[in-house]
């Protein structure tokens, strides 16, 4: 079985068009979501006249850093937890030394990276937060009364391209291609999932928040 | 605490029936007897069709991600040592994800506690918007169940018979217009004990100021209209109360959302402010 | 069809009297004795920003000092009876009063018996909570607070 994994068609495969899928599926489904979003809100005649840019990013910026919101106040693991989680997300995709020298190879550029045992840290905060969530579903009773099925499912496709990036770093459990193939079909996966389950909701924030900071601000009053 | 209120309620009909004290009110248990899955629904999709339409209902309901970080905001689920059933998203989720599950598929028992949950546990406070990281309008989405509650006729015996008053003459409280003209003047003869020469003008054209006061205050609570009569004569305002029906800011259909009724009650005090020529309008406290 | 903006101004009393005691053309006399808190409506302070304009208020017709609930202004909780919390009726009641015990410690954390709660919904809701907890201490509308404490000028004496 490990024969086939091991042939070089197959990594050539999830290197090449599935990685080349999954983003055209993640922009062009992200693009088709928030524009269906704003035609909808657009529909509502009590939305778009309330719209302020200001009042929007005020909003979105007291509550994109930990703490600058009462509610992150007052509770300070979930908020640092969140905070890290979600900085991971984002940065070490983008900032990765191993993926800045893949891209290199195909299109000759490059741009700053995190270092490696940055990197490292950083990866086991992530995997460690998506303990944490997992704990927290299960055992925090508010939580465990609204968790569905696809709450932990959408918790794991966020979980695995992490911990088969982090596995393969070290060389661990499996053999490092193996691993890298599986990393790949799993952060494509995680693409390919953004726009069409509830991680939609790396869009819709910004257009929640705005709507909200803009309804709250419009009454003199505010959000956070 | 919180631990055992989950374990209580069992699941029966694959719903989370609630274990809460019985309060009888003919509005629920009169009304649900007349129902049947086919009503519900009917109003549920009628009400779930125009909710597609908008941003504002479908966007929380594609974005909640089940953090239940909102729970802390709510009064009932403090006041409840925090038992997660009361929690806002918990709400939403026995009502409206239930009934979109189903497709309105629901038995009439299922309903009463819907309409029990979003009209008896929540008062639409919107706090919860303001402690939901996505800023989510969850008070707008129980609002929209509350809709669907009102549409099957499925509302407290109480607040129903307030918005039919409002829906017939305008009022909270069923007051005719002759009720209401006398017992302003009334009143003023009741200030002018304290204060000389005090006038409550009725329906004056291009008055500074236009008053509407609630329908309990010419019906129960006359001393708001006495102290207003008092503050507005001492401060020297041109003011004046309309004397035609919208007169009255309770807006009960805005509660159970009649819209319609809702809408009424608005025009009308718009109505008297423009036949007047208002300036400002005053709203009571 | 509809505005964005209401076409006559329309204003809250908390803003009218705000408007009048600011500007002079009611004269605060004597102020009320005893420390005073504040019941921050919803529709008038979370949804309308109106909180100082309320403290501003009662810091004119009161001798104070004001203590705040916790927590206060637009974060203050719910009295309980808006939202038609109130309008759902009698039956209601005890259901009502034991979904707001946070408010009833809100209350007593505070000390104080003055309430001031300028909302019809608030003003019963806190009534009948501090009824049920038997808490001592009264809710105050701004209009009673005003009719008391302005000044009536010699003029206008009977």
């Amino acid at each position: 079985m490990l024969d086939f994994i091991r042939d070089l068609s197959l990594y050539n495969f999830v290197r090449g068009p599935l990685v080349w899928i999954a983003f055209l599926i993640f922009i062009g489904g992200s693009i088709y979501k928030v524009r269906g979003m704003i035609l909808l809100a657009k529909k509502e005649k009590v939305v778009q006249p309330y719209m302020s840019f200001k009042l929007s990013l005020r909003s979105i910026l007291h509550w994109v850093f930990p703490f600058a919101s009462v509610n992150w106040r007052s509770r300070w693991v979930i908020s640092t937890a969140t905070f890290l989680f979600h900085v991971g997300l984002v940065i070490l995709p983008i900032f990765l030394l191993a993926h800045n020298v893949l891209i290199y190879e195909s299109w000759g550029i490059s741009w700053w990276t995190v270092s490696e045992g940055f990197a490292d840290i950083m990866t086991m905060i992530v995997i460690a937060c998506c303990g944490f969530f997992f704990v927290r579903r299960i055992f925090a009773p508010e939580v465990r009364f609204v968790t569905f099925a696809d709450d932990y499912l959408i918790l794991a496709i966020a979980f695995l391209p992490f911990i088969t990036g982090f596995l393969a770093y070290h060389q661990w459990l499996l053999p490092h291609k193996i691993m890298v193939i599986l990393h790949m079909i799993f952060g494509s996966l995680m693409l390919i999932a953004i726009p069409f389950t509830r991680l939609g909701h790396m869009l819709y924030f910004f257009l929640t928040r705005a709507y909200m900071g803009s309804d709250q601000g419009y009454r003199h009053s505010q959000d956070w | 605490m919180a631990e055992a209120s989950v374990k209580e309620s069992t699941k029966t009909e694959d719903w989370v029936k609630l274990n809460r004290k019985p309060v009888a009110d003919p509005g629920f248990d009169e009304t649900v007897k007349n129902l049947t899955t086919e009503k519900i629904e009917k109003a549920v999709n009628a009400v779930l069709n125009i909710g597609k339409n908008g941003a504002r209902f479908m966007a929380p309901l594609e974005t909640c991600i089940h953090c239940a970080l909102c729970s802390n905001a709510c009064h009932w689920y403090l006041s409840h040592d925090k038992d997660p059933t009361y929690a806002p998203v918990a709400k939403v989720k026995m009502t409206l994800w239930e009934l979109i599950k189903r497709k309105g598929k629901v038995s009439p028992e299922f309903m009463k506690q819907v309409a029990r949950i979003v009209f008896c546990e929540c008062n639409l406070c919107r706090r919860c918007s303001m402690y939901c990281p996505f800023g989510l309008d969850i008070a707008f989405q129980l609002g929209m169940v509350r809709r669907m509650c009102f549409i099957l006729g499925l509302v407290p015996q109480n607040i129903l018979d307030q918005t039919h008053s409002l829906s017939a003459t305008l009022t909270q409280l069923w007051i005719t217009q002759g009720d209401w003209i006398d017992t302003m003047q009334w009143q003023e003869e009741e200030v002018r004990g304290e204060i000389k020469n005090v006038r409550i003008p009725i329906d004056k054209e291009g008055a500074e100021v236009m008053w509407c006061p609630l329908g309990t205050e010419p019906k129960v609570a006359t001393y708001h209209i006495a102290r207003t009569a008092k503050i507005m004569n001492v401060a020297g305002i041109d003011w004046t109360v309309a004397a035609q029906d919208g007169w009255d800011s309770a807006n009960m259909g805005m509660f159970i959302r009649d819209m319609e009724t809702m809408q009424r009650v608005v025009r009308g005090i718009y109505d008297n402010a423009m036949r007047l020529k208002i300036k400002r309008i005053v709203l009571t406290e | 069809m509809g505005w964005k903006e209401s076409p006559i101004e329309t204003l809250h009393p908390i803003e009218f009297y705000y408007e009048l005691v600011s500007t002079g053309r009611i004269k605060i006399a004597r102020k009320i004795k005893g420390p005073v808190t504040i019941q921050d409506p919803c529709n008038l302070v979370r949804l309308r920003g109106r909180g100082e304009m309320l403290r501003y208020l009662v810091n004119e017709t009161f001798e104070g000092p004001i203590i705040e609930m916790q927590p206060n202004r637009g974060h203050n909780y719910c009295c309980n009876g808006g939202g038609g919390g109130n309008a759902i009726g009698p039956p209601w009641k005890a259901n009502r009063c034991e979904g707001a015990r946070i408010k009833a410690e809100q209350i007593i954390a505070t000390g104080c018996h003055n309430i001031c709660s300028p909302c019809h919904n608030c003003y019963t809701s806190i009534n009948d909570v501090l009824k049920f907890y038997n808490i001592e201490g009264h809710a105050m509308f701004m209009d009673e607070i005003l009719a008391e404490t302005m000044e009536v000028p010699e003029e206008f004496k009977p």
